[in-house]
């Protein structure tokens, strides 16, 4: 029962950030909760594939994200016919809550690949290493770092900075490599 | 060469497709930042200086650095910021009584 317990533990410790994860991959509340219910689920199911000791947060992250990427396969021509589905959700949202102020950041991050948004994320908010970040992508470091690294211009050139340029014409400098702690 | 071409840029170049909202909305996101046009023109300033010797060049490449990983944690920030703010919500109650749902269905 103890094992249990701490399943059970380590599985609600994590869906804050399963939450904040999803919600930033798809921009919308409700999906992002059915994200995570889904990701309980499978992970609830699959119990016996988890390795104890090893990282319970990271193999949700995982479990959550090919269960996206597997969706949003499937919801992508739904998606480019609604053209702005999203965003008029995420209008929604944002009138009835207090996350105003991101706005801006969420819908410019919806506008980035999946594959540098979630790069971005995991790297950039999610606190994982480039490595975990990897894994839970199931693709290679210098994948993720590259990823990140081209989210981040984006992002920036979204936002209207208008370094962006000298940033995009020195990708070999220490800092613009230097990853996603941002410390 | 290198800084003939940077001070030539004058424009922000954004995407045509981007819709003007979008762009002044982040324009005023970073002027919240603190990262508005000001800090731009001084380094302009110093660069338009004329590039005499290797020394003064490389000068203006640690500065441009400098100021992309500003850019750069000021960004990360804003990230970390809006994730958190999801964070903080807490476990919503039907993840909760999901889990309880499943132990119970467990048992039995």
């Amino acid at each position: 029962m103890n094992a249990q317990d701490d399943v059970r533990g380590a599985m609600l410790a994590a869906v804050p950030s399963l939450r904040a994860f999803a919600i930033s991959l798809c921009g919308d509340v409700d999906r992002a909760n059915d994200l995570v219910q889904e990701t309980l689920l499978r992970a609830w199911s699959h119990l016996d594939s988890f390795e104890p000791g090893t990282n319970m947060s990271a193999w949700l992250f995982t479990i959550l994200r090919n269960h996206f990427r597997t969706e949003y396969r499937k919801r992508r021509r739904e998606v480019e016919d609604a053209d702005g589905g999203y965003a008029e959700r995420l209008t929604a949202r944002e009138e009835q809550t207090a996350h105003i102020e991101f706005g801006e950041l969420r819908e410019a991050l919806l506008k980035l690949s999946a594959d540098q948004r979630e790069a971005l994320i995991l790297v950039g908010a999610s606190g994982f290493s480039y490595e975990e970040a990897a894994k839970i992508c199931n693709c290679a470091v210098g994948t993720i770092k590259s990823r990140v690294n081209r989210a981040r211009l984006r992002l920036a050139e979204t936002l209207g900075v208008e370094a962006v340029q000298e940033i995009a014409s020195e990708p070999e400098t220490p800092i613009a490599a230097s990853g996603g702690r941002d410390e | 060469m290198e800084i003939k071409q940077l001070t030539s840029k004058k424009v922000p170049s954004v995407e045509p497709n981007l819709s003007s909202e979008v762009i002044q909305s982040g324009k005023r996101l970073f002027r919240r930042l603190g990262m508005g046009t000001g800090g731009m023109s001084e380094m302009n300033d110093k660069i338009r200086q004329p590039p005499d010797t290797s020394m003064k060049a490389e000068k203006t490449k640690r500065k441009k650095g400098r100021l992309s990983a500003d850019i750069q944690y000021k960004l990360g920030q804003q990230l970390r910021a809006m994730y958190t703010d999801v964070v903080n919500e807490g476990v919503p109650d039907q993840f909760s009584e999901l889990i309880q749902r499943l132990e119970k269905r467990d048992e039995k």
